[in-house]
């Protein structure tokens, strides 16, 4: 199967989406390309572009090992070399020619997003966030935060569901009031005793879940949130440039982690109408989902190695919010520990000196 | 007749000398009874024990040089049984011109000296112990021990800086009364600071928050968490309270004995094992 590169109109170099200027910018001649333009320029392509239709082959590799992923090759329209692809992956790079090929078929159908949210942070400014994940964290190992360490980095479009639904429910229990005095040698407590019940409901639009099993659920959540607002009809133009996957978890099988949020949040806006905490409260809740969109988000993945482990980072692609558990060095830990341990005495000490 | 004289007045000074040494003694040491109580004798520490004054405790001021007069002794002797009331420790301080005592590993005569004088004579396990060496030939004309749980606290070692040069320069006054009762009464300042200082409470202090703040800082290495709410994705004013119901239920007041005056401890320090230190400068 063929794959579809976005290609400059004057010198037919292809032509990657740049997130810095929100344009489509030739490498080669420095043509640029607004939206609309792009837009134009997809469309007549599409009327004339047979490639996507007649697939010239599809070869699927062999896979001996049915624990393996199933990859598949296909040809790069820009300069023919062959391409290799599991089957989540939607875009992909040429070794050869480093051109985005899009492979459509991945992105048709029921697999065709309705929403997209293009980059806004470039692949410098992921290095940046990088770099300043190392501020204020001095246990980290020397070499964790430098550039020559990041092995990988990759601009990737990662399909999400986005949900649109409403909790309702109740939350109900016991609420103590305690006022303590003293008389003597004793100490009152009055306890009031009340039962206290809300019920109520609230709506939630586009909570967003992952649907991809190759990407960590909590890294994916970290990077939360995405400015929605700025969700934009899908093209595959903007997908020039990056890597993107198509969905391998179905919207039903998310739904619970959207629906879990949903209800959280409203339980969360019952107990903050309390004066109080409750004892043992009964909590029913029941989440709707109205509507789910699929949708591409953008996300930066930096791969790293520091003293020989691997570590991954995602930064949001659109925000530039950076996640992932950042290495300590054990042998800097301890002495931070008994440093801090050395001061928490000479404080003591200082206090049984000066008060007692 | 007057070389019979000088004869006559050598042997009576001789005598008061030798008078002098023994009057601390209670006993000669020989192999078969080598009078020590705190460590076992050996074959390997026999020249020690031999070499070492059987001294009467009593005494804490053991004047060989004999430069001090005996009121200056009895008072200084005074002053040690205040510090042992004190502290609990034992005290000995002793004044000798020149040293003649076998020496081990890499201490000199004079801190084998100090060493094998409080360990083989019947001193309390835990105490302190100062030699003035008058003799003009030696360079140091102080040593110091610490015994017992001192000396693993590193007592003296640690308030050498302090010590030595005050002491230093005391010694060169040749006030030998005043440097002895200047360092009475700074190690029994010290020891009863020591040992009022609530060690335990200041550890456990320091291990909670040592433990409280590296926990915190390392908080922020872990910035992974899983989503668990959708705060960020409600819809604006869609919060709707259907049921808003407090009701009274009961009432009920308890009562807990809890006495105003409590009364508060001190942490101290337990001792435990044995060993020889020195200190000289």
């Amino acid at each position: 199967m063929d794959t579809t590169v976005l290609k400059c109109p004057g010198c037919n170099s292809p032509l990657p989406y740049n997130a810095e200027k929100k344009l489509w910018k030739c490498e080669y001649c420095g043509s640029e390309f607004n939206r609309e333009q792009i837009l134009e320029l997809t469309k007549q392509k599409s009327d004339t572009d047979t490639d996507i239709k007649k697939p010239e082959y599809k070869e699927e590799l062999e896979t001996p090992d049915p624990e393996q992923p199933e990859l598949n090759l296909y040809r790069c329209q820009n300069c023919g070399a062959e391409m290799v692809a599991d089957q989540n992956t939607a875009s992909t790079f040429c070794v050869y020619c480093g051109s985005t090929g899009i492979l459509k078929s991945r992105l048709e159908g029921k697999f065709r997003p309705k929403y997209i949210i293009p980059f806004s942070k470039t692949k410098e400014d992921a290095i940046v966030a990088y770099n300043n994940l190392r501020k204020g964290r001095f246990l980290a190992p020397k070499e964790f935060g430098e550039k020559e360490n990041i092995e990988k980095i990759t601009g990737v479009y990662i399909p999400f569901w986005l949900y649109d639904g409403f909790s309702q429910g109740l939350v109900e229990g016991e609420r103590h009031d305690k006022t303590s005095w003293r008389s003597g040698d004793y100490i009152y407590t009055k306890t009031d005793v009340y039962h206290e019940l809300r019920a109520g409901s609230e709506a939630f639009e586009k909570v967003p879940a992952d649907g991809s099993e190759k990407f960590d659920d909590d890294l994916m959540d970290s990077i939360e949130p995405f400015k929605l607002e700025e969700l934009e009809p899908f093209n595959y133009s903007y997908l020039s440039g990056f890597l993107s996957e198509k969905y391998d978890v179905g919207a039903e099988k998310d739904q619970e982690r959207a629906s879990l949020r949903m209800n959280n949040s409203l339980k969360q806006s019952l107990y903050s109408t309390i004066n109080g905490s409750l004892i043992s409260p009964t909590e029913k809740i029941n989440c709707t989902i109205e509507k789910v969109e699929y949708a591409l988000l953008p996300v930066w993945m930096l791969n790293t190695f520091v003293n020989g482990k691997a570590h991954t980072f995602a930064m949001n692609g659109q925000t530039g919010k950076i996640i992932g558990d950042i290495p300590v060095d054990p042998k800097k830990s301890i002495l931070y520990l008994l440093f801090l341990t050395a001061l928490g005495f000479g404080i003591g000490a200082l206090i049984d000196y000066i008060f007692f | 007749m007057k070389k019979i004289f000088s004869i006559i007045f050598l042997i009576l000074v001789c005598s008061i000398s030798f008078a002098q040494q023994d009057m601390y003694s209670i006993g000669k040491r020989t192999h078969a009874n080598p009078y020590v109580s705190k460590f076992e004798a050996t074959f390997e520490n026999m020249e020690y024990i031999l070499s070492t004054p059987y001294v009467d405790t009593a005494y804490k001021i053991y004047d060989y040089a004999n430069v001090l007069p005996e009121s200056k002794r009895r008072e200084i002797r005074r002053r040690c049984q205040e510090f042992i009331n004190k502290t609990g420790l034992g005290i000995a301080i002793v004044i000798v011109n020149g040293v003649d005592h076998p020496t081990f590993n890499r201490f000199s005569p004079q801190e084998t000296f100090i060493q094998d004088f409080y360990a083989y004579n019947d001193f309390k396990r835990d105490g302190v112990m100062l030699l003035l060496n008058i003799d003009q030939n030696v360079r140091n004309h102080h040593s110091i021990y610490d015994a017992g749980s001192l000396h693993e606290w590193d007592f003296i070692g640690s308030r050498l800086e302090d010590y030595g040069p005050e002491m230093k320069a005391r010694y060169n006054s040749g006030n030998y009364y005043d440097d002895i009762m200047w360092f009475i009464e700074h190690v029994e300042e010290d020891y009863l600071y020591d040992i009022s200082f609530p060690f335990w409470k200041c550890l456990i202090f320091a291990v909670i928050f040592g433990l409280i703040f590296w926990g915190a800082h390392l908080s922020k290495y872990k910035l992974k968490q899983i989503a668990t709410s959708a705060n960020n994705y409600k819809k604006a004013n869609s919060f709707k309270l259907t049921q808003n119901r407090t009701d009274f239920v009961k009432t009920f007041t308890t009562k807990t004995y809890s006495p105003k005056s409590s009364g508060s401890s001190h942490g101290g320090r337990g001792s435990s094992g044995g060993g020889h230190s020195g200190g000289s400068f």
